[in-house]
């Protein structure tokens, strides 16, 4: 131990896993000047994107921005990499509205390769890990290489490769996209970590030689240049990389029969697979299956990257045998003489059972081990970089002996997604909605920064970003008090502006924010052309962030009332320590407590099985 | 659960039902002095713990004579000031004192099991206690419904049930076009939207009216005599105060521009108006007039009109809601000829032919046999027995009272947070509807859709992440 220690190859925090979760966690960590060893993959590039290649969507997109504001890498990289731009609900409000960016599959690893390339207080390792001890306090991680490396923290991203199985049609082999490792991995600690009882499973589609599809026949979908850059940092509206478009294509009734016509060949339905898909993405197969009389669905034909030849058809996950992919995929129009360079494949692997973290995603039986991304059940890129940054943040603050970051549920999607990871199991991979957040019309893209940059400044990092969120903040405060104060008087000067405007009746004194709320004009236009009409000229984030907070503020104040009393008692901070001996709470409660171990109320009250006797004791309590 | 100390108010005995006593529980006031308003006895002699008697009046209209009981905070159950009414059994009652301190005195309807629950956070009770009541009351944290409304009759239950399921339904397509804005086109999702959206707004419509209307009226059920001058209106009346088997009440009825009696009739209290009352002499007048009329008649529980069918009844015939036709003049000739016409007319209600020849004084027949069935479907009950071969105007007072105990009875809405729960959703409904036709905006009617959610969550006790400790003592039956 003590050599290990004098050793270069002992760090302050170890990460097994150079996916999304682990180079955040990284990079994170480094910011407290602390020394990190990234044990990865050989041969997989760090922040692959094996699935679809795209970063945001609805609710992802405030997680990305999320992490971006809490000093995060993954805005950085997609802006970097990013070959398509698009606002998703754009004509549905502004609260619900969320970025995408297809990004470059290549240049996004590359990006990633990059930036953690520069960091020195990072050691890649390109490793394979075989097994995992603790010794004392530390963690040592044994490679096939025959050498240990070690550190005082360890987290642990491995994505799918927890006793991971693929599956193509008939041909099963073992590894999450590579081979062999499994829980055995895990060495002494597998007894104090426990893994879900069910397996997941998740698939991903053929990918298909981009110059052997028919695009006359799919509709274009173009990148939009008014979308927001994710990083605050970059100027909104500018590209880095030039842009391409992507496509919207169906499915048809012939293609449909021909994968109805081979049920017995799908490994989902013939028992090959027992795991359990995600419900929200569905492959073809059960899209043929669960939906018999539904021949027409939708697929978006997506770019991988400006030098790849392949093209992602989104929506035709698969683990068919490669013929019957090849089979239906030219039934369908457009694809009438694709060519797949990739088959499509799903992936069964082993989860931990997330209960048994706390929300700073650290293992409540093995101090100083924390786990972040796909092995905690999630699904997506954004998810696993979340919880990889709050990994990374907690392990560092924890080495220091500084309070823990923990994030609310009420004011992040990050804070919403930890809390339900570790509140109960789920028996299908989790992704972020929006619905699981209660209050969506406070959680918006367009103002990230004011509600992260009180948890980013808790940090005392003191970098760039730092300064531009105080100067964003007092911006945003100067700019709302200016729509609050500014009266635009009913003067026939200004009614005639008004009607030249198209602003509507001018009939008494009204403040600017009035204006801004009216149900027929565009709040952030309204707003850019006053601020111009008076000759103020702000980043055009705080004009979006004011006009849209000042819109919906009278619905997310009344919201705040109907939720404030439910909230009060939730928040109530509970000792499952102190509870799971007490005498007055029946047995199996007790034992459901030691479980989970709730940490507020309303964790105790999500635990399926809490008896009404226990609510009311705890609650008694409380009060 | 409420988390405030406003006073609370319940009914312990259930108070649905007739019995002999009701025990109406009050918690949680600051002065029992501060009540006075609401009785007749001087409150400054009611000594804690001792038994006192008293009149619960509201504005100088008594409302029952009760026994009091008062327990002084901290030594009573909830720990708080604690005042017990025993109020005689009828569910009536229960209703108008609950309604009195509720709307004068700053109470409000205990949720399920708030008493033990304020007896708990006041140090009043063991936890073993709770658990015993628990155990006793087998409460399941999975428990969709609470047990109020179990104890509700099925039909009520399964409509209920039906309109969480169409909430649901209405949450979803809005979640939907949210969160898979992609996967659906927005043509497919407006015809979702509005499938979902209607099927909710019938049911939330019919439950809401079904709360509504027929408790006001069932509290002093108002029985409205109308029709045009000299049809025969107070003859009517008078008819129906004479009857036997009916009791004028001492009391005087209220006399303004209409005559108005108190009726009662098989246990049930009714307030007969005779709308004749209303002078219609000069041009001006006559207009007040016939607006007060159909005001009495608008909110009339049950709907007599009189039809004289020898004169133009055209317009009078228009008239809505009609819950029972009189048609006059029986002793003149051709009236069957005349009458054929109402017949055809009016098929679906009852109607009686009066010989009003020496109005007052002569008692009614039934017109010929083509009304028998007609009778018998407005009024619910058999065919009668023709042995006298003269009907007597009791029928009309029959049709009354099934039209009570129909609505008082399994159907109607009467667990008072139910209806509050009702009121408060439909409104809630009514602004997502005004929303939805203003702004496009699916964030806000997300927004709304969810208050409507906790509003409806209220009504029918389903449980919610945020709610669960509601759920929890609503295992326990009210006011316990």
């Amino acid at each position: 131990m003590e050599h290990l220690n004098q050793d270069q190859n002992f760090f302050d925090i170890l990460i097994i896993g150079g996916g999304h979760a682990g180079i955040e966690a990284a990079h994170i960590a480094t910011q407290f000047n602390l020394r990190v060893g990234l044990l990865s993959m050989p041969e997989v590039p760090l922040a692959s994107t094996p699935c679809n290649p795209a970063i945001g969507g609805v609710g992802k997109g405030q997680v990305v921005r999320e992490i971006d504001a809490l000093g995060g890498l993954m805005g950085k990289i997609a802006d970097a990499s990013g070959i398509q731009f698009r606002i998703l609900n754009e004509s549905k409000g502004f609260a619900v509205q969320s970025t995408r960016v297809q990004v470059d599959k290549d240049l996004y690893s590359q990006c990633a390769t990059e930036l953690i390339a520069r960091n020195l207080l990072i050691s890649v390792v390109r490793i394979k890990v075989d097994k995992i001890q603790k010794i004392g306090d530390n963690f040592i991680a044994e490679g096939s290489d025959g050498r240990s490396y070690g550190g005082k923290k360890l987290i642990l991203t491995t994505g799918t490769f927890l006793n991971g199985r693929t599956h193509c049609g008939e041909t099963v082999e073992t590894g999450g996209r590579v081979d062999k490792p499994s829980s055995s991995a895990l060495g002494n600690l597998f007894a104090e970590v426990s893994v879900a009882t069910h397996r997941f499973k998740t698939g991903t589609p053929p990918r298909l030689k981009n110059s052997s599809l028919d695009y006359t026949q799919f509709v274009v979908q173009a990148t939009d240049p008014a979308a927001f850059n994710f990083h605050s940092l970059n100027a909104p509206n500018q590209r880095q990389q030039k842009q391409l478009d992507c496509f919207l294509a169906e499915t048809s009734p012939k293609m449909m029969q021909e994968i109805r016509k081979n049920k017995e060949r799908s490994p989902i339905y013939n028992g090959q697979i027992a795991g359990v898909g995600p419900r929200y993405c569905p492959s073809i197969e059960d899209k043929a299956f669960r939906y018999p009389d539904k021949d027409v669905h939708h697929v978006f034909v997506e770019p991988e990257g400006h030098n790849r030849q392949t093209m992602y058809p989104n929506g035709l996950s698969t683990s068919l045998p490669l013929e019957v992919q090849q089979k239906f995929l030219r039934e369908m129009p457009g694809f009438e003489t694709a060519e797949i360079m990739v088959p499509g494949y799903a992936v069964e692997y082993d989860v931990i059972n997330t209960t048994e973290l706390n929300l700073q995603l650290e293992h409540q039986n093995v101090t100083g081990l924390y786990f972040a991304g796909q092995v905690n059940g999630t699904s997506g890129y954004e998810e696993a970089a979340g919880q990889g940054i709050i990994a990374g943040i907690n392990a560092a603050l924890s080495l220091l002996k500084r309070a823990p970051l923990i994030l609310s549920r009420n004011d992040s999607y990050i804070g919403v997604m930890i809390e339900d990871l570790v509140t109960d199991l789920r028996d299908e991979p989790y992704r972020l909605f929006t619905a699981r957040a209660e209050n969506r019309l406070f959680m918006r893209e367009d103002n990230t920064i004011n509600r992260i940059s009180g948890y980013r400044k808790s940090l005392e990092l003191k970098t760039e970003l730092d300064d531009y969120q105080e100067r964003y903040s007092k911006q945003f405060k100067w700019l709302s008090e200016l729509c609050r104060e500014v009266t635009i008087k009913a003067n026939p000067a200004n009614r005639k502006y008004f009607k030249e405007m198209a602003y509507g009746e001018l009939t008494s004194n009204i403040f600017l924010e009035e204006l801004l709320k009216r149900a027929h004009l565009n709040p952030i236009e309204t707003l850019n052309n006053e601020c111009l009409a008076r000759g103020l000229s702000f980043d055009p984030l705080i004009v979006k962030g004011v006009a849209i907070s000042l819109k919906y503020d009278g619905y997310i104040k009344r919201a705040e009332v109907q939720g404030r009393k439910m909230l009060k008692l939730g928040q109530k901070a509970v000792l499952w320590d102190q509870l799971q001996g007490n005498k007055n709470i029946s047995f199996e409660c007790r034992q459901r407590i030691a479980e989970i171990r709730p940490e507020t109320f309303s964790q105790l009250q999500r635990i399926v099985g809490i008896r009404p006797a226990t609510l009311a004791y705890v609650a008694g309590n409380l009060v | 659960m409420h988390y405030d100390d406003q006073p609370i108010i319940a009914c312990s005995t259930g108070g649905s039902q007739s019995a002999a006593i009701h025990l109406v529980r009050l918690s949680g006031f600051s002065d029992l002095l501060s009540l006075q308003a609401a009785f007749s006895g001087p409150l400054e002699k009611c000594r804690p713990r001792t038994v006192f008697l008293s009149d619960i009046v509201e504005q100088k209209q008594v409302l029952d004579q009760a026994m009091l009981i008062y327990f002084e905070g901290p030594n009573s159950y909830t720990g708080e000031n604690v005042l017990e009414l025993n109020l005689h059994g009828n569910p009536l009652i229960v209703e108008r004192v609950m309604e009195l301190f509720t709307s004068q005195f700053g109470f409000r309807h205990a949720k399920e099991g708030e008493f033990t629950y304020r007896a708990l956070t006041n140090g009043k009770m063991q936890l073993s206690q709770v658990e015993g009541l628990d155990l006793v009351l087998n409460a399941n944290s999975e428990l969709i419904l609470n047990q109020g409304f179990k104890s509700l009759h099925g039909e009520l239950y399964l409509k209920f049930t039906e309109l969480y399921r169409y909430f649901i339904k209405l949450k979803a397509t809005v979640e939907m076009q949210i969160d898979f804005a992609e996967d659906m086109g927005q043509e497919q999702a407006q015809i979702l939207m509005d499938e979902a959206l209607g099927k909710f707004e019938n049911l939330l419509e019919e439950l809401y009216l079904k709360s509504r209307g027929p408790l006001v009226d069932l509290a002093t059920p108002e029985v409205v005599i109308y029709g045009p001058t000299n049809a025969g209106k107070s003859s009517l009346f008078n008819q129906l105060l004479k009857n036997e088997r009916a009791i004028v009440s001492p009391e005087a009825g209220t006399t303004r521009d209409y005559v108005s009696e108190n009726l009662h009739y098989k246990k049930n209290r009714y307030s007969l108006t005779d709308t004749a009352g209303i002078r219609q002499t000069s041009n001006a007048i006559e207009g007040q007039g016939i607006k007060r009329s159909r005001k009495l008649w608008d909110r009339a529980f049950y709907k007599l009109l009189v039809l004289n069918p020898f004169e133009e009844n055209r317009d009078w015939m228009a008239t809505e809601g009609i819950d029972f036709l009189v048609l006059s003049h029986k002793d003149r000739p051709e009236f069957a000829q005349k009458a054929a016409i109402y017949l055809e007319n009016y098929s679906d209600i009852g109607i009686l032919a009066v010989d009003l020849k020496n109005p007052g004084s002569i008692g009614p027949e039934l017109l010929n046999a083509p009304i028998e069935p007609l009778l018998e479907k407005s009024l619910g009950q058999q065919t009668p027995e023709l042995d006298s071969q003269v009907l007597d105007i009791t029928y009309i007072l029959d049709g009354v009272t099934s039209k009570f105990n129909k609505l008082a009875g399994e159907n109607a809405i009467i667990v008072p947070r139910h209806k509050e729960a009702l009121a408060v959703t439909w409104e809630s409904f009514k602004r997502f509807q005004r929303l939805s036709l203003e702004s496009y905006d699916i964030a806000i009617l997300s927004n709304e859709i969810n208050s409507l959610g906790i509003n409806l969550q209220e009504l029918i006790g389903i449980i919610s992440a945020d709610e669960v400790l509601d759920d929890l003592f609503s295992n326990f039956c009210i006011g316990k």
